[in-house]
């Protein structure tokens, strides 16, 4: 396929925040939403147009569940992974509130999962967070000793979206299972780039994301393993649609682009990650060079496309600046007084300052040789530009701060 | 004739604009040092790494004049535009804390957003530390008043 971008627009190396839709997910995607399209309400069983448009729903379902190992029915449809994660967290917490108060998760999760957290504390729940080691990993172990006879949940992502470490949630979910406790994984990442087999993993919940898998954005699902004592208390109530889950009318056109997108890295996501790796590989290659610059999770296992890097003795709000026709992360905030720096840095023991000249470039399905070489060009060129105008080593300190 | 207020704008940019910031941020002449052991150089220092924000400023002083400026910085883009505008600023004026205009002035003529203020006002500490001005009174503006 043809890189999407032209010369004169920035190279785009943020696919872990966002990706593209797939063209051939656009075609499906409008399939379902003119005139003269499978446009009806996939609830209006009464008339022809309705039952075509249920139909479109469970293939797109069946294509869900397909990649991921799950029956059809296991899938939920949800408006994307922080709303699987919220369903999974607040309604998985409060079903079974009787049952316990305690819940786990890592130091290094997505916010949409540490901001849940957070607001089931304030509703009485205890939290536990468990940390990463220097590369970034949870420690199967560290978890097991979290848990407690009152422990209802446990969530831990399966990649991290800052270093693209990849967590052992086969471990994780079998020390759960064992302990009684269920295990949930934000699994926006690692879908469609790492093989995701759920009738032989140990997870009870799972998220999952649409415009990071080449679909819509608006769109996501929730694997909710078919067991009739998972009960999760809904979100959103209303039309007793998704089984009662998630109420409202259902965004066909959102959830065939979905089911599409699904289907193409069923097909194209083995063969795509091969080659995404192979592109990062080169990149990494051409960067170690430079002194100075560390990769983060560089001894953990990591997913295919991205990598987050340190870039030692600058300002990462320059380097980003000098980096113009990238379109690339700042791996945290400006530590100078602008915003908090990333937690997920920080809990691999980062400072503040190395968090500030952390970027994270990930790759995707339409990035080209050709553009890893600019990339890696321009990158040498701004760090070696900002490292020749740094200040020379010296104690002394002016009088104002910032 | 006293020399310009500032150094000249590309045509069209009024101090107002993005433009103008980036045209500083991008364009970072004048940055290095002399090497040090020199009687005519005089060096200055402001913020910290941990601060996220650290400026080194070289003057090259002879017969009260400032002969050439140069810097060092560790920052973001607003710190470094700032450091491009103070040195081509000063070259060719008396070494006096009275002639270095406030940083809020210059923030204000590189159209800096407020949250930026600070790294301005951060290299006129580095060039008023190489200047040996350690009272900071009030001086040092020479468009209006200072007001931090």
């Amino acid at each position: 396929m043809e890189g999407m971008q032209t010369r004169d627009r920035p190279i785009y190396l943020d696919y872990a925040a966002t990706t593209p839709a797939d063209p051939r997910v656009i075609a499906r995607m409008l399939e379902f939403l003119g005139p003269e399209s499978v446009f009806a309400n996939p609830a209006s069983a009464t008339h022809a147009p309705g039952r075509a448009a249920r139909e479109a729903v469970e293939a797109a379902r069946h294509e869900v569940a397909a990649l991921i190992g799950a029956e059809d029915h296991e899938v939920i449809f949800t408006s994307g992974a922080t709303e699987s994660n919220n369903l999974a967290l607040r309604g998985l917490a409060r079903a079974r509130r009787d049952r316990g108060r305690h819940l786990v998760t890592s130091q290094i999760e997505h916010s949409s999962v540490l901001d849940t957290m957070r607001s089931l504390e304030a509703e009485g729940f205890e939290v536990t967070r468990v940390p990463c080691d220097r590369n970034g990993c949870v420690d199967p172990e560290a978890v097991r000793r979290s848990l407690r006879p009152d422990t209802l949940l446990c969530s831990v992502m399966h990649v991290n979206n800052e270093t693209g470490v990849i967590q052992d949630i086969a471990a994780i979910g079998e020390i759960c299972r064992e302990q009684g406790t269920v295990f949930h994984v934000d699994a926006v990442q690692s879908a469609g780039k790492l093989p995701i087999d759920l009738s032989r993993l140990p997870v009870d919940l799972m998220s999952f994301s649409g415009h990071k898998l080449y679909g819509p954005k608006g769109i996501g699902a929730l694997y909710l393993r078919s067991d009739p004592e998972l009960v999760l208390e809904p979100l959103i109530r209303g039309g007793g649609q998704e089984r009662g889950l998630r109420a409202g009318t259902l965004a066909t056109h959102q959830i065939v682009a979905l089911g599409e997108a699904f289907r193409i890295a069923r097909l194209e996501g083995g063969a795509e990650a091969c080659r995404i790796q192979g592109l990062r590989d080169r990149l990494w290659t051409r960067l170690q060079a430079l002194s100075g610059v560390e990769l983060n999770g560089a001894s953990a296992p990591r997913v295919c496309g991205l990598l987050s890097l340190t870039f030692t003795g600058v300002g990462g709000e320059s380097l980003i600046f000098f980096l113009g026709k990238l379109a690339l992360a700042q791996g945290s905030a400006c530590a100078s007084a602008k915003g908090e720096p990333s937690h997920v840095l920080k809990a691999l023991g980062r400072s503040d300052v190395e968090a500030e000249a952390t970027l994270r470039v990930s790759l995707g399905r339409f990035t080209t040789e050709d553009e890893i070489e600019c990339a890696g060009a321009a990158i040498a060129e701004a760090y070696g530009r900002m490292r020749e105008v740094a200040p020379r080593e010296r104690s002394r300190m002016g009088s104002r701060t910032v | 004739m006293p020399p310009a207020p500032y150094p000249p704008l590309p045509p069209g940019e009024d101090g107002q604009s993005l433009a103008v910031f980036e045209r500083w941020a991008r364009d970072l002449r004048r940055t290095g040092g002399f090497g040090s052991g020199s009687p005519h150089v005089r060096e200055g220092w402001a913020g910290s790494v941990n601060a996220g924000c650290l400026i080194e400023f070289q003057l090259e002083i002879r017969d009260g004049m400032i002969q050439r400026a140069r810097y060092r910085y560790r920052g973001g883009p607003w710190t470094g535009a700032a450091c491009a505008y103070y040195a081509e600023w000063l070259e060719g004026r008396a070494a006096r804390p009275d002639e270095v205009p406030a940083g809020r002035v210059v923030a204000e003529r590189l159209a800096y957003p407020r949250i930026r203020y600070d790294e301005a006002l951060l290299v006129e500490d580095a060039i008023l530390d190489a200047l040996g001005n350690e009272t900071r009174s009030g001086c040092g503006d020479p468009f209006g008043s200072r007001t931090g």
